[in-house]
């Protein structure tokens, strides 16, 4: 009787007494899960997720089950004690020393076309526009009393880019990777909801339906050459931005040498399905009610609101400005595609000026700061990094 | 758990608040700032020279043909062609943050949103 006592006071049911705020968290786990399967908001990351918040908020006492009982694995001053670490926690490796996002850019390099950047070089800088965003934020966390590093880590939400949120927390704020790394997806997540009403408010309706001409031709040389030029161009300015820069161009030459289309599907395919399964479920298994529930969350969620705020008023008021030089004009709705939440973004940008102009089509144009704004924020990335590691 | 809250950083400095923490790393801001859109301006030129920079390496790189298709042809054609390839590219990405692309039903779905885009991009240039 005496052990079928210790095994109930084992089970989830009797360490819930100590850790009820596990219920809440599943329930949160539960609700992305319900977005994903019934909405098909981003189920692709809201699904992982969600079980991995299931995963990581069941109460299991002292059986050393989650991400962070890691038996002493990396910890400076510890030795490592194998039989001591979780198996979420060899999973959870890959987050928290970056690996996993590097990999993930490989495969959107992989998937990237550039073409439309390279028709129209000077949409580059609206993904430049869009990326003041991290840095306002980080001046407004830093007001809120977060040190720099955590500051950076939080700014970094406002590149709307997930792999990257993901790769800086672990590189300076680990212990906020888990609320960072929720935040930064949500709002992903929620890219056609927050952007049209700041795209109306700070555009008029002739703006709105600016055609564009279309662009130039782009040849197959001029798509090799950009991954390998623009590699060497901002590794050199930014070392910081080398690993996800690096490997975005990687992935990209992989795509349009066109001699390892084999590469180039794995890494498109069949790599960034699983890494994006990993990264999803143990970002999801790090959310313990313990760490997740915090006031220091509810500021970063709303640091991340704000940060998606201005990095799309930004994207927008720069392509108002540059068409005061401009001949031929920029529609202004495609700076709110400097995000780099691609290619939601760059769709909610030629939804929004279809609904001004059936005839009007954006998304080609939009696709330009978009895919500009992964080079941006992996580059603001760098300098963050560079400067206060 | 730390707290990164106002507490830490009056520990750090106590006579510093967190408006001043903010204003001392303004510099760091601009500087960001100023880099980001450095190298991005840096990039946009290099891609403006890039076609001369690929007539300078035509002996060396192999012949091959855009997306956009060969030479030659009217603007029209062109100005589909690359509608086409947006649409492709973006119905291609999917979900790229999350990255994983479509099983064969999207891949024809792909082909026949280009193959849309396309014939109306035609009409309206021959509007």
């Amino acid at each position: 009787m005496d052990i079928f006592f210790d095994f109930l006071q084992s089970t989830g049911f009797a360490n819930l007494f100590d850790e009820p705020l596990s219920l809440l968290m599943i329930c949160v786990g539960l609700f992305f899960i319900a977005l994903a399967i019934i909405k098909n908001y981003e189920p692709l990351l809201l699904l992982p997720i969600g079980f991995g918040i299931l995963v990581g908020n069941i109460p299991f006492g002292d059986m050393g089950l989650g991400v962070y009982d890691n038996g002493g694995l990396g910890e400076a001053g510890e030795d490592f004690i194998p039989g001591n670490a979780s198996v979420l926690s060899y999973l959870y490796f890959g987050v928290r020393y970056g690996i996993y996002p590097p990999l993930i850019f490989l495969g959107i390099g992989a998937m990237t076309d550039f073409t439309t950047l390279l028709s129209n070089p000077k949409l580059m800088l609206l993904g430049a526009a869009a990326q003041i965003g991290i840095f306002i934020t980080f001046l407004g966390a830093l007001w809120l009393g977060f040190g720099a590093p955590q500051a950076a880590a939080i700014g970094i939400i406002g590149g709307a880019d997930g792999p990257t949120a993901i790769f800086l927390s672990a590189k300076l704020a680990p212990e906020l990777l888990g609320p960072i790394a929720i935040a930064a997806y949500s709002y992903m997540a929620l890219v056609p909801v927050i952007q049209p009403p700041i795209m109306y408010a700070l555009t008029t309706k002739k703006e709105r339906l600016i055609r564009m001409a279309p662009p130039r031709e782009v040849s197959q040389r001029e798509k090799i050459l950009f991954p390998l030029i623009g590699f060497l161009l901002v590794a050199f300015i930014a070392p910081g931005a080398l690993p996800l820069v690096g490997m975005l161009f990687f992935g990209n030459l992989l795509k349009e040498s066109t001699v390892t289309e084999r590469l180039a599907n794995t890494a498109r395919n069949s790599l960034i399905d699983i890494v994006t399964i990993l990264l999803g479920f143990t970002v999801g298994a790090s959310t313990q009610s313990g760490v997740f529930l915090t006031t220091d969350s509810l500021k970063i969620f709303g640091l991340g609101a704000v940060a998606f705020g201005v990095a799309t008023a930004c994207g927008l008021l720069f392509a108002k400005f540059m068409n005061l030089f401009l001949k031929e004009k920029l529609n202004p709705l495609i700076g709110a595609a400097g995000v780099s939440a691609v290619p939601d973004s760059a769709r909610v940008v030629h939804h929004v000026g279809q609904t001004e102009d059936p005839d009007n089509y954006l998304l080609m144009h939009a696709m330009a700061p978009n895919v500009a704004g992964v080079i941006g924020s992996a580059i603001a990335a760098g300098v963050l990094w560079s400067y206060l590691s | 758990m730390a707290t990164f809250t106002v507490l830490a950083q009056l520990a750090a400095d106590p006579a510093k608040s967190g408006l001043d923490v903010a204003i001392d790393n303004i510099p760091l801001a601009i500087t960001g700032i100023l880099i980001v859109f450095t190298v991005l301006s840096l990039l946009a030129l290099t891609i403006k020279i890039l076609p001369k920079i690929v007539d300078l390496t035509e002996p060396w790189l192999p012949q091959g043909h855009g997306h956009h298709g060969h030479g030659g042809h009217g603007g029209a054609s062109k100005g589909a062609a690359a509608a086409a390839a947006g649409v492709a590219a973006v119905a291609g990405a999917g979900s790229v943050m999350a990255g994983t692309p479509f099983g064969t039903d999207a891949a024809e779905d792909q082909r026949v949103a280009a193959a849309i885009a396309a014939v109306m991009h035609k009409q309206r240039q021959g509007q």
